[in-house]
């Protein structure tokens, strides 16, 4: 199969949906002139034109428009530029897109896509590197996906673009260079659904994102210790797919739930109480949680690294428990 | 870690026990779980089993001696470990707990170990449900988790060291034609056809050999010690059974709607909780020269058990109804019987009687529980031609047993005794008097 980029594997979920719908647009910084910070939507202009805008430095603007035009009847998608800067336009966020359709009583829909950069880069620092996944964990009214490989981020797009309601589409900055094999033919990967990456039988490793990179890497020195992790892609985080998580940790009866993002009240403990909730009885060991410190993140090289998820770390940890 | 072996208490009356043997020496290694030393109380007999690790650096009560409850009997420690400041002298409040002492580990050692000290057994949720499944006690699992935690792996581990017996299919196959249980012979080599043949031949010759339980082991000691170290005199007598007949007739309908079945050893005990308190020196105990007289009647039952017998005794008995008497003796030996009763009741008794009637016996000479000084055997109440007024007429009679201790109770004693429990009998309005 063709091995194409996660950035080219979006631009093309972009095109392929902005034929098929010419209600969909696209607002976001630098999309037109420079083709987006990470390349991510270099040449859509050029086939789109001006349903491809560049925009004033102006989150709030890009959003509120955004939510505006989708209650008009577009389909439009927003890009952040960085995860970090949408607090700029929280209010548009929380309070207009993820209510407007159920304050005025299903009137009208809100159909669109926010794109949002996230993650470490390097030295990125604290304003330019976070994970902000879990904030809209805690906001009913919206869908929130995070994509881990090329073909992913084509199949959630796609999905996405198509969705009547609100999606926070959450791009990790260091996956865009990444290659994987990507289907030429159409396929869309359902909001709601996990994927079960690698069956195993002694202990659940979930992640998303950049993280699922740790978690193979984990699963890797587990397996040289004997113990066969079964390795779940949780890729929607709103909302997230119960019945696999349950069906998994009931037959390895453990977990462990491994995200870049900050561990403290990240999305590794709404899934750690889930399963605490329903399946404590089935659980062969403490569910570990495995996210970045309670820091800013540094900006100094060594820190960043130190701040990072450790696959060797984790593992041994794991391994502990055993 | 140092962890101190105590003198338990096995219950609520136990103030002393005797160590009976220790099945390690002084050097010995030690694992969780293993056996360590049987302790005797004046009923009981119960194997200590080690819940910590190390090397049995000393034994401070010997096979034979006693100690009180709660008394450092023995010390287990890692190897090299100074114990001596123990050895010397220890604290009499000392709770049953593990002292820790120098290194960092043997304080995070100390900690795992937690779970056994505080006696909550700690275990996974899957590893409690599993055993809860399997019906496996998590107290005899061995736990090889993180921190001593029980694992779910520690709870399927037991299972299946009880059934992973090595055998050949033709040694397995004979074994259940012979109906040798592989689990006795099994020593951890494979089993094979030769060694249910050399089991066979061996059984032809010895008949079956098996190792007496604790409980057979201590009726035989006190049977031995009572039977050589007492002078013993059985009297009978037979008892005219027609007015205890009536009287139990008659009070059956009304204990019966009560759910309360009235039978003669209830009326007969009831008889001997009002003789006991005149004929003290019946309810007595004879020892080192010292008489001692019981304030309360406890009357023992003769219980016959799975593995043997059972005395457990009724408590203060004189100051019972007969209601009282028969609801109570029915619920010790109930309990007896399903392993239920708490041991205080297996001390303390200061008389006992036992009923042989329900297999026909006529009289037998039955052995006294020693400390006490007689034993009542109650026969089987058989129609008999007596002579009444010059007439031969036929009743129910039966025969009484009554063995004494003739170091304390002289014959006399015994005789008239016994002539007061039949008069009683033959007479139950007295029991008004």
């Amino acid at each position: 199969m063709r091995q194409i980029t996660f950035a080219q594997a979006t631009l093309e979920a972009m095109a392929e949906e902005m034929k098929r719908d010419e209600n969909i647009f696209v607002m976001g910084e630098d999309i037109v002139r420079q083709g987006g910070i990470f390349g991510q939507f270099k040449g859509l202009a050029d086939e789109f034109g001006d349903r491809v805008m560049d925009t004033p430095i102006s989150e709030t603007a890009i959003i509120g428009a955004a939510v505006g035009a989708a209650m008009a009847g577009m389909r439009p998608v927003a890009d952040m530029h960085f995860a970090d800067f949408m607090g700029v336009a929280m209010d548009e966020l929380f309070n207009q897109m993820a209510k407007v359709r159920y304050m005025f009583g299903g009137q009208t829909t809100v159909p669109m896509v926010v794109r949002a950069p996230d993650g470490l880069s390097s030295s990125g620092a604290a304003q330019h590197s976070q994970s902000v996944e879990a904030w809209f964990m805690n906001i009913p009214g919206l869908k929130v996906v995070a994509p881990s490989s090329p073909a992913e981020a084509k199949g959630l797009l796609k999905s996405a673009l198509r969705d009547d309601n609100p999606v926070i589409y959450f791009e990790n900055k260091i996956l865009y260079r990444e290659k994987g094999e990507v289907p030429e033919e159409e396929f869309f990967i359902p909001i709601g659904k996990a994927n079960v990456v690698k069956e195993g039988t002694d202990i659940t490793i979930i992640s998303y994102s950049i993280g699922m990179k740790t978690a193979g890497e984990v699963a890797e020195i587990l397996e040289k210790q004997g113990i066969n992790a079964e390795i779940i892609d949780l890729r929607t985080l709103v909302p997230y797919d119960r019945e696999t998580i349950l069906e998994s940790v009931k037959k390895t009866h453990r977990l462990a739930v491994i995200h870049e993002a900050v561990k403290q009240g990240g999305a590794g403990a709404e899934i750690a109480a889930f399963v605490a909730e329903n399946a404590i009885e089935y659980m062969d060991a403490p569910i570990m949680r495995f996210g970045a410190p309670f820091v800013p993140v540094p900006f100094s090289p060594p820190l960043e690294k130190a701040y990072r998820l450790n696959s060797a770390e984790i593992a041994k940890e794991i391994a502990e428990k055993f | 870690m140092v962890r101190e072996i105590l003198m338990p208490k096995l219950g609520l009356t136990m103030v002393e026990g005797t160590v009976i043997q220790w099945f390690a020496n002084e050097g010995d290694r030690i694992n969780v779980g293993d056996r360590l030393l049987e302790v005797e109380t004046d009923k009981l007999t119960n194997e200590i089993i080690a819940d910590s690790e190390g090397i049995l650096k000393s034994i401070l009560v010997k096979a034979g001696e006693s100690a009180e409850v709660q008394a450092l009997i023995g010390i287990i420690a890692s190897e090299g470990e100074d114990i001596s400041s123990l050895q010397e002298g220890r604290s009499k409040d000392k709770e049953a707990e593990a002292i820790t002492q120098g290194t960092n580990e043997a304080a995070v050692k100390a900690d795992a170990k937690i779970s056994n000290d505080s006696g909550y057994t700690v275990a996974t949720p899957y590893a409690k449900k599993l055993a809860a499944d399997r019906g496996i006690d998590l107290n005899s699992v061995k736990a090889t988790g993180y921190k001593g935690v029980i694992l779910a792996k520690d709870v399927e581990g037991y299972e299946s060291d009880e059934i992973k017996i090595k055998v050949t299919p033709t040694a397995r196959k004979m074994a259940e034609d012979k109906g040798i249980n592989l689990a006795d012979i099994y020593n951890g080599t494979k089993i094979r056809k030769a060694d249910i043949v050399a089991i066979e031949e061996k059984q032809s010759i010895e008949g079956e050999t098996e190792k007496a339980g604790s409980m057979r082991k201590i009726i035989a000691q006190r049977m031995k010690a009572s039977w050589a170290g007492t002078p013993m005199v059985t009297f009978n007598m037979e008892a005219d059974m027609t007015e205890l007949i009536n009287l139990r007739e008659r009070l059956k309908p009304v204990y019966g709607r009560e759910g309360l079945k009235l039978t003669y050893n209830h009326i007969i005990m009831k008889i001997l909780s009002k003789l006991l308190v005149k004929y003290r020196y019946l309810n007595a105990s004879f020892e080192d020269d010292t008489i001692i007289y019981h304030n309360h009647v406890n009357l023992g039952v003769a219980v016959d058990v799975e593995k043997g017998l059972m005395v457990p005794n009724v408590k203060s008995a004189e100051k019972m109804t007969l209601r009282e008497i028969a609801a109570e003796t029915e619920r010790i030996i109930e309990e007896a019987r399903t392993n239920r009763l708490s041991p205080d009741y297996l001390s303390g008794g200061t008389f006992t009687i036992t009923n042989l009637g329900m297999f026909g016996m006529e009289s037998f000479t039955p052995i006294i529980n020693k400390p006490e000084v007689a034993i009542l055997g109650i026969n089987k109440i058989m129609e008999k031609p007596v002579a009444v007024n010059s007439q031969v007429v036929i009743r129910p009679m039966m025969n009484l047993s009554l063995t004494t201790d003739h170091s304390l109770v002289d014959g006399a004693l015994s005789a008239k005794f016994l002539r007061e429990i039949v008069d009683i009998i033959e007479n139950p309005y007295l029991l008004l008097d």
